[in-house]
């Protein structure tokens, strides 16, 4: 009881985003999905909100204190998209996918009569991602429009600009002439003015964009992502083609701010507060509406060298999927939520009231950039005990690559050292010197825990600031994103990965009783349940489920899962069954502690590791999706089973964000189960019924130490003829250093017959839709004897990659199909039989032994068994052992 | 829109989809027999406020004739369509109606499917009436339901929640439009003109041109399920296959090539359509069209047709539209109804 009392009084001495900033959602009509596009406002303080599905509403009494009484009134349907609306003398504005459109309501009974075309000047080809956004205004009254690329199979994530002007932001004058304004763009899903009356828009990560960025549209510049450049001579009707892979040589305008990728996956428009105080101490700064983490972003931008860049940083959290924000005349801000196929947090339709509660956050208010650090103006008075100088300031310095891959790691991670921290007189203001602060880098800074006077605690205690250029320095020509050289194919990026719940998302665990597969979201009655829907977008947990330990034991390991908690979840990841690290909801505190989400369990006893806080919250809440990386080394032993290193955490991130780094792991954690520490041991994920994850993949790295094992190895294939194989059905040759087999089903049998024990290692690409296999201790023309280690299946044989044919199945596609894999195979004959242990990349997905001994010896073959089908060899070599 | 590399994407949606098959998920309706019922005069569970029963016929007017579905298919269905549904009634027709037991009908198989049909009839060689006048709404929808008996139990599918409806007023509804013709191309701004009583006129708005009149129910938009930008459908059969050919000028003796620049849409009550300018290629306009679309009528058997007021912008000329012609004057205006008669076999 007393514990209980407590924890109340803790819970509501913390401040959250609450207690100053309210966010209520609007009941919607009955059937309808609000998929919101567009926001505006009538005279008569309606909303008007333009949907995805076209429809165009008049909301009353979105701006009353009580929702319940909220009125919507379907003003027009059927309209082609509607991801951007305008009100101009109270006549509605839509911009459609193909043209914009004034809605005019001829009767004045509330429904549009008319759809006048401004202009539809703009190119379709009927690709499904020509998007068209907008719809700000400026002062002359001419709109601005944005333009997606189209995304065409095979290669969708190679944008194209197939018709004009796609990838670009049109102005439309009063008369509705377009006129191609900037160029560059990918998926600008926002646009808009700042207080200054500057365009803004931002864009989404993939080809060509690092991250989400924010972009000051300036008329004739160029912003990055090529295809668009097709259009940019006017007299060429055609347009010129653009590389899709080489990086264009027009000059490129860098973003004003690159937002973090863990802030922002999918962003929407952005909105200056000009409420002259109503929405609270951030007069004429930046609102950012965020999709994928559902929240709202703050930012400001200043002029350093004669071109806006600036900072960026989480100001509200838990919106929902917010596409659109809006001020409404009484200074609220209100967000449109949308998610369809774009991921997003829930609610994922809607619309949202965000409306300050008169109380002032603790909050760092704005900054600006010095030649050696930032000046950090803050809403309140720094409380006097606190000596900033002896706090650590954490600030970390990144950049990122250009290229035509899917978005950019940050790369060049940096960490600064803090010269000094000087505060100003009223305490309101700090001066923050940093060591070596470079340009064309983003800065992520992250502030102390300290309090305001009045005892409130920081609320948001980072930002990311982008550093095009420094004050007082020379002007560099060089950009956060930097050209880099490009990878040369796609695959190359999953190469080594082995999936675990690809394919079959349960033949990966010993048991996967409890689990489903459904979509889940968070129970809005009681947050603490999953409300499930039928869907396969995620591998949800029950009450009294078994954990879900994997079959296969790892050593070093880089693991990827993403995870999904509903409020007061717990569960933990298991390394090797023996170290824990802690996934649990709970409200982020100002300093992380043991019982924050991501932390390190202590060691049993807690003796020999009193376990690990993350370095800060990367943890958003229940309800979210959160991508958890780790990458964990073994401990090593030497031959007489002595530990010669302890286990070590290389590295651990959530979205990107940095929360632990170089920790031992002397010993395993409380609770653990695996026993004594060993080389290798599975992954567990402990069930709990607030627990959903999708997406588990591990890639077991290159042994790092010691020359490679080259003893007794020989290669079978030469790397430049078939020499040594015979060919029995099939078109086999060798090309580029390939060896191919295509055309109708065949083997190509190895020359060495009667092999005993063998050890063979290849790296084999597959295409889809192609089953091969490798097969051993078999006869050519004897169909059934020996042995096959499945390379790839097709269509519905549930014996997939990994498996050893007709004995040992794996029924998860562990490895992509079309990518290059390492597979590795051993046949021993044991007292027990023979024995057979197939590995890929690294994963070891069959030991098996025969005690019938079926096939003693034989030949070894690669079979290509698909008409039509295609499989590729790198490299096979092949070591005999035994006597 | 997230970082995951497409394969991933790709990746986690293959994960789902196998997983799915070995889930047993189950891609088939099944129609609970009773369903039909569901929607039908529920005289069996009256109830007071309180949820209470009431006493057998304490309050109650004296029992009248009920109106059922049955009987009303007696009444107004059974000469054509026989009592059973077998399509054998005592009416002399060319073509025997429809027979219910087969478990198909003209414009789909939901509810709504039906309602159309029964409101609205059907055009045509072998036509039925429309019971709109006849009939009040609930009576149609009791109409529907026993004509569902009289159906297999697993011909009825649900309405997609996709689909948009037409009510008593037009409806327009721009979208990527697909080929009308296997292999064709899509047409991405496309424009589907949907009148009460099933009739759908199908635009390119791009060109302007009609593409086809369709009849029953409107549109399934598709694009709104994924991320969007997929072609709608639209879902009545098409009817009638208008002229396709070029808007052309006639002036002091020159033809002169024009196009149509789209303008807008409009919807007035029951009626809607388009406006356009007929444009050379200097950019002139020679003429303003607003375009009605004006559906079949059942009752005399006149063919859809589109009605094409022309203004004239100060020059005298001959105006060409597909499958007529009109003088302008220069100073007045010119209107044309033009019938579309070329019907498409079914």
């Amino acid at each position: 009881m007393i514990a209980a009392l407590l924890l109340t009084a803790l819970a509501q001495d913390v401040p959250r985003e609450d207690d100053y900033y309210v966010v209520e959602h609007l009941p919607t009509p009955d059937g309808e999905r609000f998929e919101v596009g567009g926001l505006g406002f009538l005279s008569d303080g309606r909303l008007v909100v333009s949907t995805r599905r076209g429809q165009v509403w008049l909301v009353e009494g979105a701006l009353a204190d009580d929702l319940a009484d909220v009125r919507y009134h379907l003003f027009a349907e059927g309209l082609q998209d509607g991801l951007g609306l305008s009100v101009v003398d109270d006549v509605v504005h839509v911009v459609q996918r193909g043209e914009l459109s004034r809605l005019v309501d001829e009767d004045g009974d509330d429904v549009c009569d008319r759809m006048e075309v401004v202009t539809d000047g703009w190119g379709l080809s009927g690709n499904y991602h020509e998007f068209a956004f907008g719809l700000p205004r400026d002062a002359e009254g001419n709109f601005y429009v944005s333009l997606n690329v189209s995304f065409f199979s095979p290669k969708w994530w190679l944008g194209q600009s197939p018709v004009p002007y796609r990838g670009w932001v049109l102005r439309i004058t009063p008369d509705g002439d377009v006129e191609p304004f900037a160029c560059g763009f990918r998926s600008p899903c926002g646009l808009g003015f700042d207080a200054e009356g500057n365009l803004l828009a931002t864009d989404n990560q993939g080809d060509w964009v690092a991250s989400s960025p924010i972009l000051h549209v300036q008329e004739g510049r160029f912003y990055g992502h090529p295809a668009s450049l097709a259009w940019r001579d006017p007299s060429d009707a055609w347009g010129e083609p653009v590389s899709d892979v080489l990086p264009p040589d027009a000059e490129r305008t860098p973003p004003a701010i690159w937002i973090p990728y863990a802030w922002s996956r999918s962003t929407g428009n952005l909105v200056p507060d000009t409420s002259g105080g109503a929405f609270g101490p951030f007069d004429r700064q930046l609102f950012i509406a965020e999709m994928t983490n559902g929240s709202l972003l703050r930012g400001a931008l200043e002029r350093v060298q004669g071109e806006l860049q600036g900072w960026v940083a989480p100001f509200r959290l838990r919106v929902g999927s917010a596409c659109r924000v809006a001020f409404a005349p009484d200074g609220s801000l209100f967000a449109g939520l949308t998610n369809r196929g774009w991921g997003g947090l829930s609610p994922s339709d809607g619309i949202a009231r965000v409306r300050w509660t008169g109380r002032t956050p603790f909050e760092v208010r704005d900054v600006h950039l010095l030649e050696d650090g930032f000046e950090i103006d803050f809403t309140q008075p720094v409380a006097p005990e606190h000596d900033l100088s002896q706090l650590a300031l954490d600030v970390r310095q990144y950049d990122y690559d250009y290229w035509w891959e899917y978005g950019s790691p940050e790369r060049h991670e940096v960490r600064r050292e803090v010269a000094s921290v000087q505060l100003s007189r009223s305490r309101t203001s700090a001066v923050v010197r940093v060591a070596g602060l470079e340009p064309a880098m983003c800065a992520r800074v992250l502030l102390p825990a300290i309090t305001s006077d009045s005892g409130e605690p920081l609320l948001h205690r980072e930002f990311a600031y982008t550093i095009n250029q420094l004050p007082g320095r020379e002007r560099t020509t060089e950009q956060v994103s930097k050209v880099v050289e490009p990878p040369t194919e796609r695959e190359s990026g999953n190469e080594g990965i082995v999936w675990l719940m690809y394919g079959d998302a349960q033949d990966s665990f010993e048991s996967a009783e409890g689990w489903e597969l459904c979509d889940v979201d968070i129970d809005l009655e009681d947050p603490t349940r999953f409300a499930r829907s039928p869907g396969w977008g995620a591998f949800a947990s029950s009450a009294g489920a078994d954990d879900l330990v994997t079959r296969y034991a790892f050593g070093d390991i880089e693991l990827h899962v993403e995870f999904y908690l509903a409020e007061g979840a717990e569960s933990t990841l298991w390394l090797q069954d023996r170290y824990g690290i802690r996934l649990a909801d709970g409200a982020p505190s100002p300093v992380a502690t043991l019982d924050d989400c991501a932390a390190l369990l202590p060691s049993i006893g807690g003796g020999a590791f009193a376990g690990r806080a993350p370095d800060r919250s990367g943890y958003r809440g229940a309800g979210d999706w959160h991508e958890l990386d780790v990458v964990f080394r073994a401990p090593r032993f030497d031959a007489s089973g002595d530990k010669l290193e302890d286990a070590r955490l290389v590295r651990m991130k959530i979205d990107d964000v940095l929360l632990h780094e170089a920790v031992a792991l002397p010993a395993p954690s409380e609770g653990a189960r695996g026993g004594v520490e060993a080389a290798e041991g599975p992954v567990r994920i402990a069930a709990d019924d607030g627990l959903a994850i999708r997406i588990l993949r591990v890639r077991v790295p290159a042994a790092e130490e010691g020359e490679p094992d080259t003893t007794g190895w020989t290669r079978a294939f030469d790397g430049e003829t078939l020499a040594g194989w015979t060919a029995a059905g099939g078109d086999w040759r060798v090309e580029e250093g390939e060896l191919v087999g295509s055309g109708s089903p065949g083997t190509l049998w190895f020359g060495r017959a009667g092999l005993g024990d063998f050890e063979v290692r290849a790296r084999v690409q597959v295409a889809e839709d192609t089953d091969a296999g490798l097969l051993f201790r078999a006869a050519p023309g004897e169909a059934g004897g020996g042995y096959e280690a499945q390379l790839h299946a097709a269509g519905d044989e549930p014996a997939k990659t990994g498996s050893l044919v007709d004995h040992a199945i794996v029924r998860t596609e562990m490895v992509e199909a079309g990518t290059w894999l390492e597979q590795r195979v051993r046949c021993t004959e044991t007292p027990e039989g023979t024995r057979v242990e197939i590995w890929i990349n690294g994963v070891k997905s069959v030991d098996w032994v025969d005690p019938d001994r079926g096939a003693p010896t034989g030949q070894l073959g690669i079979a290509q068994q698909t008409e039509g089908g295609e499989v590729r060899v790198r490299s096979l070599e092949l070591r005999e052992l035994g006597d | 829109m997230t970082r995951l590399s497409p394969a991933v994407g790709l990746a986690l949606a293959g994960a789902l989809v196998c997983a799915a098959s070995c889930g047993g998920g189950d891609a088939e309706t099944d129609v609970d027999p009773s369903a039909a019922d569901a929607n039908a005069p529920e005289d069996a569970d009256v109830a007071d406020a309180d949820g209470e029963p009431f006493e057998d016929d304490m309050f109650l007017p004296p029992p009248e004739e009920p109106t059922t579905g049955a009987g009303l298919f007696a009444q107004h269905c059974a000469s054509c369509h026989g009592l059973t549904g077998d399509g054998r009634g005592t009416t002399e027709l060319d073509r025997p109606a429809r027979n219910f037991a087969e478990g198909g009908f003209s414009f789909g198989n939901t509810r709504e499917a039906l309602f159309q049909t029964v409101s609205a009839g059907l055009p045509g060689s072998n036509p039925m009436p429309g019971f709109a006048e006849l009939l009040e709404e609930d009576e149609r929808w009791m109409l529907v339901d026993h004509v569902l008996t009289l159906a297999p139990v697993d011909a009825v599918e649900e309405t997609p929640l996709t689909e948009m409806l037409v009510g008593e007023r037009a409806v327009i509804a721009r979208g990527i439009l697909p080929a009308l013709e296997a292999g064709g191309d899509l047409v991405p701004r496309g424009l589907l003109v949907g009148l009460p009583g099933g009739c759908t006129f199908e635009y390119d708005a791009e060109r302007c041109a009609l593409l086809a009149v369709r009849q029953g129910r409107f549109a399934d938009r598709t694009d709104w399920l994924g991320r969007g930008g997929t072609p709608l459908e639209p879902l009545g059969e098409p009817t009638h296959a208008p002229a396709d050919a070029p808007f052309a000028i006639e002036h002091e003796e020159r033809e002169i090539a024009v196009h149509a620049r789209f303008r807008g849409t409009w919807v007035s009550g029951r009626a809607g359509g388009l406006e356009y300018d007929l444009v050379d290629d200097e950019g002139t306009v020679w003429a303003g069209v607003r375009e009605t679309c004006v559906p079949p009528s059942p009752d005399d058997a006149t063919p859809p047709r589109r009605r094409l007021e022309l203004r004239g912008r100060g020059k005298d000329a001959l105006v060409r539209v597909p499958g007529d012609e009109a003088e302008l004057d220069g100073e007045g205006a010119a209107t044309l109804t033009i019938d579309i008669t070329q019907e498409v076999s079914r």
